[in-house]
């Protein structure tokens, strides 16, 4: 139905394109006393069309209507139809699925209750005052049709993580541990849960007998996990043609040096890690971009939309959280290049500062370029050595004052989270993969001591 | 909508079911760089199914209505092979009916809604990024096998704006039940962005500081976490135990309540059905309720206080309208160091109350401030509260003054 009705207004309009996208999830989470199995199933679609300039866009999850929907979303590209404007768009028909060996859906839930039962069982400890733990199966298939092209994506998404709260004596601390990957359950069964555990309470247990750190402006060594954050919310943002285009980033135009010449970043969707696939959601292929070369900007992340206001070839970065949504520029996977320094290189050379690891969340003001980040865990460095355990630390700063100084190590690793993006409302799942770096002029905030 | 409901509990005779569907329907346009970027209308449905039987439960959602025998033998399911609950849940057996709609927002279509921007920005001298107008229909349904029936709608009307010039930025937000004239609004966010320009620094110290609406919210998402019961009854706050006890500065009361005048979400039952209550969670600065839903109710041996933000979970609590008690007299800014909004929330340990969040929009002594790190432990900056302002500022579901704290840690 959706393509025949896409044929008819196809006619009468510059471009329109239609995404139906579903989301089937099956959730078995235990938090506190309470086992919570949950399954649920999102299906909707979204027509956008362009009509002499004017966009208009409208979705429903009734699929009943279909006809009502592309009527509406072309009575509203016309409010705003005022001049008419050349639109390129790409003509692919394929489809796609990411391979999976065991069906996490054919796996009984049984089965992946006692997986978290193991995992509680294994956080028995008088300290941890609550555990949560979620084991999320997605089946997340993606199709975008235009009157060229029909490209359809089916991925599967499997996901375990964990929260723990410890408390001795008057302080309470809280980790996070988590594993995600695209592909089925073997993802699941290859984990070790005595170490992924493990990796929780040696750090919760870390965090309990660590201190807060002293405000100051410093200088830090992240590591890869860090990094991937650092980069993905000081740069990668700022690098989105949509923020360029409405001039709320700090960067608006390329070739430019931003930053040391250590640094080498990609945005890359077919890198396979979590923010992996093969087209974008309005079907352009996707492929690497390098956003900064040697320290250069060279390039910015496209959806259609913005490649042709600026004239330049889509990058397969238009996105949405689901059919509910207009496509926007959105990373996919955040690839820092090595560098030619050792991680410990990077820690000898400090003489006081800080070796941060893991994150708590990140933000980031594009046009000031102030940035603040949470570690997950701190140490101290003194004269190139690590030292003691901090907890509760944030990292601020500006982008530009930070970027120059940077020093890049060799040593890139994906991280696996269940990284999400926000932006606009929309959460995309991304990814990364970088090494450790040494960075200047940062503010390591918590509270003061 | 309502047939399908009453099918729901006709189909589920042996377990105790508990089904709602809310309906969404928005209008909604863009502007970017003072120009209509796009056109956005949308239409959504969702149906929430929580399955009981004594202390055993299984949820499921789904988009397709037609799907809802589908959705309600994936819950049986769910629930069959379940771990028992450690109590007994409770259920509601409040019936109600109330519509929170304004009629102006039924008659804002698209094109008034383009031309109510077009017009607002009309006098701007600063870059305009985005500025959104949205209006928004939301109709609640909610039947359980008590036999309860009840059905509430609302509207709301809503614009986001971000400013920028020369490498300084402001972003606010507008939300109301009722159509409203934005111009003030427009025009104190483009004064804020001006105002910011040629920002200084100011030194690593202990300040007096002014946070206003957005920042004193921000700081409220890291309190409050604490006075939800499913936190306490989880060890997963610092309020445990501590009911009647001086918890922040007298000069705070906050109150919860299903009502507020012109808030975006009035209401009369929580997502499980139960009664909305008007209660304080802080008088005077003393903790005097948690705030419950149907589960966490039942383990505390408390009411529920119509707090559940949704049946897919056992248990999620949220606020449904808050109000901060004004105080006296106005606080005079130009005196304090001054802040509008501070991001990074959720870079804080919510247990622990430490946080480092950086602040955008700052002022001292009237004169704008950049890089600045506002960093501390919530409960202890909430016991020097020293003066809340006699004005509040009410937006979306939130009635908040200016607020004033002592001793700041400040890092810049």
């Amino acid at each position: 139905m959706i393509e025949k009705v896409l044929k008819e207004y196809a006619q009468k309009t510059d471009f329109i394109d239609v995404r139906v996208i579903e989301i089937k999830k099956e959730v078995i989470s235990f938090e506190g006393t309470q086992f919570n199995n949950i399954f649920s199933d999102k299906k909707s679609f979204g027509v956008r069309i362009l009509l002499n300039g004017g966009w208009g866009f409208a979705y429903s999850c009734d699929f009943n209507n279909v006809r009502e929907v592309f009527d509406k979303a072309y009575r509203i590209a016309k409010l705003n139809a005022n001049k008419k404007i050349k639109f390129n768009a790409p003509s692919f028909f394929d489809k796609k699925k990411y391979p999976i060996k065991l069906n996490p859906f054919e796996i009984p839930i049984e089965e992946k209750i006692e997986k978290v039962n193991t995992i509680l069982k294994l956080l028995d400890a008088d300290h941890i005052k609550n555990k949560a733990v979620l084991l999320n199966c997605s089946n997340i298939k993606r199709q975008v049709i235009n009157p060229c092209l029909n490209v359809s994506q089916e991925f599967i998404l499997t996901s375990l993580k964990l929260n723990i709260t410890a408390r001795q004596g008057d302080i309470i601390q809280s980790t996070y541990e988590g594993y995600s990957s695209l592909g089925g359950y073997e993802n699941i069964e290859r984990i070790n849960l005595n170490e992924f555990t493990k990796k929780a309470l040696d750090r919760i247990n870390r965090l309990l007998r660590a201190r807060p750190p002293k405000p100051t402006k410093t200088t830090v060594v992240c590591n890869p996990q860090m990094t991937g954050l650092f980069f993905h919310e000081a740069v990668g943002h700022a690098c989105e043609a949509d923020s360029v285009l409405n001039k709320s980033s700090l960067f608006s135009k390329t070739g430019i040096k931003v930053g040391s010449e250590e640094i080498t970043l990609l945005d890359d969707p077919t890198f396979d890690e979590n923010g992996f696939y093969w087209y974008d959601d309005e079907g352009a292929r996707a492929k690497p971009t390098t956003l900064i070369e040697n320290g250069v900007l060279k390039g910015f992340m496209h959806s259609l939309r913005t490649s042709n206001e600026m004239n330049v070839s889509p990058t397969g970065n238009g996105r949405c959280m689901d059919a509910s949504y207009f496509p926007i520029p959105r990373m996919s996977n955040t690839v820092l290049k090595p560098g030619k320094w050792s991680e410990e290189d990077l820690i000898s050379e400090v003489k006081e500062g800080y070796y941060v690891k893991g994150f708590k969340g990140g933000v980031v003001d594009t046009t000031t370029g102030q940035f603040s980040f949470g570690a997950s865990e701190c140490f101290e460095i003194k004269n190139g050595e690590i030292g003691e355990n901090l907890r509760d630390v944030t990292l601020t700063g500006n982008i530009l004052n930070c970027l120059k100084t940077i020093k890049v190590a060799n040593n890139p690793q994906k991280t696996h989270l269940p990284g999400r993006c926000g932006k606009d409302g929309q959460l995309v799942r991304v990814g990364d993969c970088c090494p450790s770096i040494l960075v200047k002029e940062v503010i390591v905030g918590g509270r003061h001591s | 909508m309502e047939d399908i409901l009453e099918k729901i509990v006709s189909y589920c005779k042996d377990y105790f079911v508990e089904a709602s569907i809310s309906e969404v329907i928005s209008d909604n346009v863009i502007f970017e760089n003072k120009h209509v970027k796009n056109f956005n209308s949308g239409h959504e449905v969702k149906l929430n199914v929580r399955i009981t039987n004594g202390k055993k439960s299984g949820y499921s959602f789904t988009t397709n209505l037609n799907n809802w025998k589908e959705c309600v033998d994936r819950a049986v399911k769910l629930m069959k092979i379940s771990k028992e609950l450690k109590v007994k849940p409770v259920f509601s057996s409040f019936h109600g009916s109330k519509s929170f709609i304004d009629s102006s927002i039924h008659s804002l279509s698209l094109d008034k809604l383009m031309l109510k921007g077009k017009e607002a920005l009309s006098q701007s001298d600063v870059n305009i990024p985005s500025f959104e107008l949205t209006k928004e229909i939301s109709k609640e349904y909610f039947v359980n096998s008590n036999l309860i029936k009840s059905f509430q709608e609302r509207s709301e009307f809503s614009v986001i704006m971000q400013c920028s010039k020369e490498n300084v930025s402001s972003w606010d937000y507008f939300s109301s039940s009722g159509d409203a004239d934005i111009s003030n609004f427009v025009s104190n966010t483009i004064s804020l962005c001006k105002k910011s320009l040629n920002p200084e620094k100011i030194s690593t110290g202990i300040y007096n500081v002014v946070f206003d609406f957005h920042a004193f919210k921000t700081l409220l998402s890291l309190f409050l976490p604490n006075t939800f019961a499913n936190n306490i009854i989880n060890h997963n706050s610092k309020f445990e135990g501590m009911k009647g006890e001086l918890v922040s500065s007298e000069n705070l009361t906050i109150i919860d309540c299903g009502i507020l005048e012109r808030g975006t979400n009035n209401c009369i039952f929580d997502s499980e059905g139960f009664n909305v209550i008007k209660k304080p969670i802080i008088s005077k600065g003393v903790l005097s309720n948690y705030l419950n839903d149907a589960y966490t109710s039942a383990v505390l041996s408390e009411k529920p206080t119509g707090n559940s933000e949704t049946l897919l979970f056992r248990s999620s609590i949220g606020i449904n309208n808050l109000i901060v008690r004004p105080g006296d007299d106005k606080i005079d800014t130009s005196e304090y160091l001054y802040v509008y909004d501070l991001m990074g929330s959720h870079t804080a340990n919510i247990v622990s109350g430490d946080f480092a969040l950086s602040a955008l929009n700052v002022f001292y002594k009237g004169r704008p401030i950049k890089d600045v790190v506002i960093s501390g432990n919530i409960f202890d900056i909430f016991k020097k509260i020293v003066m809340v302002d006699k004005h509040p500022r009410t937006t979306s579901s939130f009635s908040i003054p200016k607020v004033l704290i002592r001793d700041v840690q400040v890092i810049s």
